[in-house]
């Protein structure tokens, strides 16, 4: 009778602990600068930074993809509805479309992105 | 021996057993406790957010999301789309204070931070600003900061900051007021315009009424005289309590199943306890304990569950909010005005609600198996070994 109770004890507490799971990470979590901080001003940011945000497209033949706001993505679930992106330059494989992503790099002048400004990516990481 | 005596021999003559119970309710009342602190505390900041703004109607621009909603609340950067034009045909409308906002962001020292664009003696009127510290000068080359940017950054009267690539001096350092106003730099808003290639327009515009009984004609005033969107402040709220809500469902669901759960759990220790004792109950019946005496003891015995199990549950509960609340309540709010000013560490309403519902829904689970201790007759029950 005391194991049944226990057995019972410990599933409650692992459905306590997935349902928390659940409900704390149904979006990626992500951290570093926000799209819309960097649109704002990018010239103002020295050196690497890291900007997360919500991938809008990519262009595997240029090396390039479109970041949209982390918060704007979590809030409306969508990349398609962004009024503005920060595009990136990337060497390495390029994320997914919607993936959430941390983008370490530095801004540098380049008439390849909107603004005449791209972030030059060194490190691309999926969350 | 007294009844409580009796009560509380039996509870803990299987000790792993009681153990195990309490937790089971512990469990699902900390659920609901970490529920209710999440909750409350957060409905609490919106609603400051919401006082900060200091406006009874927000025009926006047609078709924004709740994201931007949101926003206008939390004071991050908003795409400008409403024209001057269109500020100036709300300002003719009688009997109400327009005051335009452009949301915008700076950075100091590689951080971002907030910059409005005002109509600096509009604004200043409009939320009763007190400047702590130099000037309220906001021209082509000077700003004023709140308290919270000053004391972050070591901003001090005359220090220059660079936006956009332009220089500004920093004219005045605005006092205290404790709210998000504290965190922002404010520009002159044709400064602003200019710097951020806003053109004429704006992000949003704050509307206070001269009388609030007539907001609705307010509404229908303003949306005559222009193409956009009018939410009173009570909407904003609603709109975004409405989110919060929706991501509140998910943990109410696990709340409820933890009580459920928590409750079988009783009601199958007090049943075991039936089968055990049916000596007992068969010898009380025979020294003159009526069926009420019976029934009470064992309903007795689920209340007590509840009581400790609730007192557990409650300092698991807020314990657990404290620690765990930037991982379980994060939304679309939560994501902007910090988990930390969202949650409640200590709140005796809720501590008061929780004891009492962990002793009503145990004692309610301890009815059924009462009731059958209730029916045994002495002789049966004596008979059985």
């Amino acid at each position: 009778m005391h194991h049944r109770i226990r057995l019972s004890f410990f599933a409650l507490g692992l459905a306590f602990l997935a349902g928390s799971a659940f409900a704390g990470f149904g979006f990626p979590s992500a951290k570093g600068l926000d799209v819309f901080d960097v649109l704002a001003d990018p010239f103002a940011y020295q050196g690497v930074i890291t900007v997360r945000g919500g991938v809008m497209a990519t262009d595997v033949g240029r090396g390039r993809f479109e970041l949209v706001d982390y918060r704007e993505y979590r809030g409306c679930r969508s990349v398609s509805c962004a009024p503005k992106w920060l595009t990136v330059l990337y060497d390495g494989k390029l994320p997914k479309k919607r993936d959430v992503v941390e983008v370490e790099g530095v801004v540098e002048k380049n008439a390849a992105g909107a603004g005449g400004f791209v972030l030059r990516a060194r490190e691309v990481r999926v969350k | 021996m007294s009844y409580w005596k009796l009560v509380w021999k039996n509870l803990t003559r299987r000790r792993s057993r009681f153990v195990f119970t309490l937790s089971a309710i512990a469990v699902g009342i900390a659920s609901v406790v970490t529920l209710l602190s999440l909750g409350t505390g957060l409905e609490a900041e919106i609603r400051k957010q919401a006082d900060v703004l200091g406006a009874n109607l927000v025009v926006t621009p047609r078709g924004w999301c709740a994201y931007e909603q949101i926003s206008v609340l939390t004071g991050e950067s908003l795409p400008e789309a409403i024209p001057s034009e269109t500020v100036r045909a709300i300002e003719r409308i009688g009997g109400l204070e327009a005051v335009p906002y452009l949301t915008q962001r700076a950075v100091l020292h590689n951080q971002p931070v907030p910059l409005v664009g005002i109509l600096p003696e509009r604004m200043r009127a409009f939320k009763n600003w007190r400047v702590a510290r130099g000037d309220y000068r906001l021209d082509g080359s000077h700003v004023v900061v709140g308290s919270g940017i000053s004391d972050r950054f070591r901003l001090a009267v005359g220090d220059t900051v660079r936006i956009r690539g332009q220089e500004f001096a920093v004219s005045g350092i605005l006092e205290q007021v404790g709210n998000r106003d504290d965190l922002a730099v404010y520009m002159d808003l044709a400064v602003a315009q200019r710097l951020y290639g806003a053109g004429d327009k704006v992000s949003f515009v704050a509307v206070r009424v001269d009388d609030i009984g007539r907001t609705d004609d307010y509404i229908a005033a303003i949306q005559s005289a222009a193409d956009v969107d009018v939410v009173s402040d009570k909407q904003l709220l609603r709109s975004v309590l409405a989110i919060v809500g929706s991501v509140g469902n998910a943990l109410q669901l696990i709340a409820a199943v933890a009580v459920l759960a928590a409750c079988f759990g009783i009601t199958n220790t007090m049943m075991t306890a039936i089968y055990e004792r049916r000596r007992e109950i068969g010898i009380l019946g025979a020294l003159g304990a009526g069926r009420g005496t019976v029934f009470s003891v064992f309903v007795g015995e689920s209340a007590v569950y509840g009581l400790l199990g609730g007192i557990a549950g409650v300092v698991a509960g807020f314990a657990f909010s404290y620690f765990a609340a930037p991982y379980i309540g994060q939304n679309e709010f939560t994501a902007f005005v910090g988990s930390e000013q969202s949650v409640s560490v200590f709140d005796l309403g809720i501590t008061i609600q929780a004891l009492v519902f962990a002793v009503l829904v145990a004692s309610l689970s301890g009815v059924y198996p009462a009731l059958r201790a209730a029916r045994l007759s002495p002789v049966e029950a004596i008979r059985y070994e």
